[in-house]
């Protein structure tokens, strides 16, 4: 969504072959890879996910800054899974923080679920990097989920961008005219910001939405999805090995 | 704060799923037929789903604890569109953000429902109603509903969080932790939730009444 040109479907229809694999079969694997992560119980399971994450996104050629974008939040929480867990739970203590003791199976326990959520959340970008949006509520229309709810999904997609252009325009405008030349104006602006961008956004939304109806659009997602060609049966492959191999480490018991 | 991926153990990300999918279907069926029946509010609708979006995509870092806090939205979407719409906007929020920014989860979908959709929507909703039903302003009213639904969110998170990470303490002792520590930001991002809810709500019952109209919220 921040991307230079705006848009994340700008580099989802950049021509990568992770791009041209059938949504469907990428939300299978998707939801396979969810399911081993999460009950895999592993550091070489996870370790292995995020690895084959990073590399589909080099191969991909998703932007390294996009890259550490995606990253960042679960970051934050992989830091937090470690500091509580080495606070609040096992046994043996090898060092105090104030009145806190410090425990390492704690620790290592939450550098596994930090492993975890950081290959959990690389596996949920891998799907909305690699799909454009129209294609990903086609595929979801395709799973049967109710057309009100993938409408509403495109609904907030589109408005994204409108809210965008209007706040650009209106922060330009205010601007040039000095309207954030001090505190005292700076406030005044943005409560004016705020307000006149929701009306704005909500007319011409209001707008384009009359001028559809009278046009006969209709509200439901429209297209179908190509049928599978060779690349997807390539990628169903690849995935159902990746799987086997995740599961036959999870069964072994693998550390 | 949403929940991320991977964290919640599997039983528990299935148990916040059921109540999740419960109340988002009911908030599809209402949201069908409120929009078979005012096909215009689609803009409100989509509107309302990006604020949530941007709005609780603001991160707040949290001293000390390396995660971070954000506002809600859904409190106000509650006000305009109803608490159960407003839970689909809050779903569909999240769902956007898991897939763009890793900003939440797939399976931690359904907890980050319960807490920002569902209890951010309810909890301000309530608040709304009751505050006006004592004859408070609108501005007040929708001030308040942003203050309750922002730090019902939070306690619902800091639950969730304490329920998956309380290891060999008690669930009760972490979830005060976890909460103590999210509340130097959490306090002042509800207060200027509230102070922008308030803002827009007014905005509106100013300009454009009849969006407040529509809705059945009589300025």
């Amino acid at each position: 969504m921040t991307h230079a040109s705006g848009s994340s479907d700008s580099y989802t229809w950049g021509g990568s072959f992770l791009s041209r694999i059938d949504p469907r079969i990428k939300m299978g694997a998707i939801a396979g890879l969810l399911f081993i992560n999460l009950l895999g119980a592993s550091y070489l399971v996870s370790g292995t996910i995020a690895l084959t994450m990073v590399l589909l996104m080099i191969a991909g050629r998703i932007p390294y800054r996009r890259q550490l974008l995606m990253i960042a939040f679960p970051s934050t929480f992989a830091v937090f899974a470690v500091v509580s867990q080495t606070l609040f739970r096992g046994n043996d203590v090898f060092s105090s923080l104030g009145p806190f003791d410090l425990h390492l199976d704690g620790l290592l326990h939450g550098l596994f679920l930090s492993l975890r959520i950081i290959a959990g959340g690389l596996i949920v970008v891998m799907l909305g990097a690699t799909t454009p949006l129209n294609r990903l509520c086609l595929a979801l229309r395709w799973f049967r989920i109710p057309a009100t709810f993938v409408e509403v999904v495109q609904l907030t997609y589109r408005y994204l961008f409108d809210i965008h252009a209007e706040f650009t325009r209106m922060r330009e405008a205010q601007r040039s005219r000095l309207g954030w030349s001090s505190a005292a104006t700076g406030l005044a602006s943005s409560r004016m910001l705020g307000g006149s961008l929701f009306l704005r956004v909500y007319e011409r939304g209001l707008r384009s939405s009359e001028a559809m109806r009278c046009r006969g659009s209709g509200a439901v997602v429209n297209g179908t999805l190509a049928s599978p060609g060779r690349i997807d049966l390539v990628a169903a492959i690849s995935m159902i090995a990746l799987l086997g191999i995740l599961t036959a480490l999870s069964i072994a018991g693998a550390p | 704060m949403h929940i991320p991926e991977g964290l919640l153990p599997a039983e528990q990300a299935v148990a916040w799923y059921a109540p999740a999918v419960a109340f988002v279907g009911a908030g599809l069926a209402g949201l069908k037929r409120y929009l078979a029946v005012l096909p215009s509010s689609r803009p409100l609708v989509g509107l309302m789903g990006a604020f949530i979006f941007v709005i609780s995509l603001m991160p707040i870092p949290v001293p000390g604890l390396g995660t971070v806090s954000h506002p809600c939205g859904t409190p106000m979407a509650a006000i305009l569109l109803g608490p159960l719409t407003a839970t689909v906007l809050g779903s569909v929020a999240l769902l956007l953000q898991a897939l763009f920014f890793a900003h939440g989860g797939i399976t931690s979908w359904g907890a980050n429902i319960i807490s920002m959709a569902v209890g951010g929507s309810f909890a301000g909703f309530g608040a709304f109603k009751l505050s006006r039903r004592f004859g408070l302003g609108l501005g007040v009213s929708a001030g308040v509903a942003g203050l309750v639904g922002d730090l019902v969110t939070y306690v619902i998170t800091a639950f969730q969080i304490a329920l998956a990470l309380h290891g060999d303490e008690s669930v009760p002792y972490v979830w005060g932790v976890s909460f103590a520590s999210f509340m130097p930001t959490q306090v002042p991002l509800a207060i200027a939730e509230a102070l922008f809810t308030a803002g827009v709500v007014v905005f509106i019952a100013n300009q454009r009444a009849e969006i407040l109209e529509n809705v059945l919220v009589r300025p």
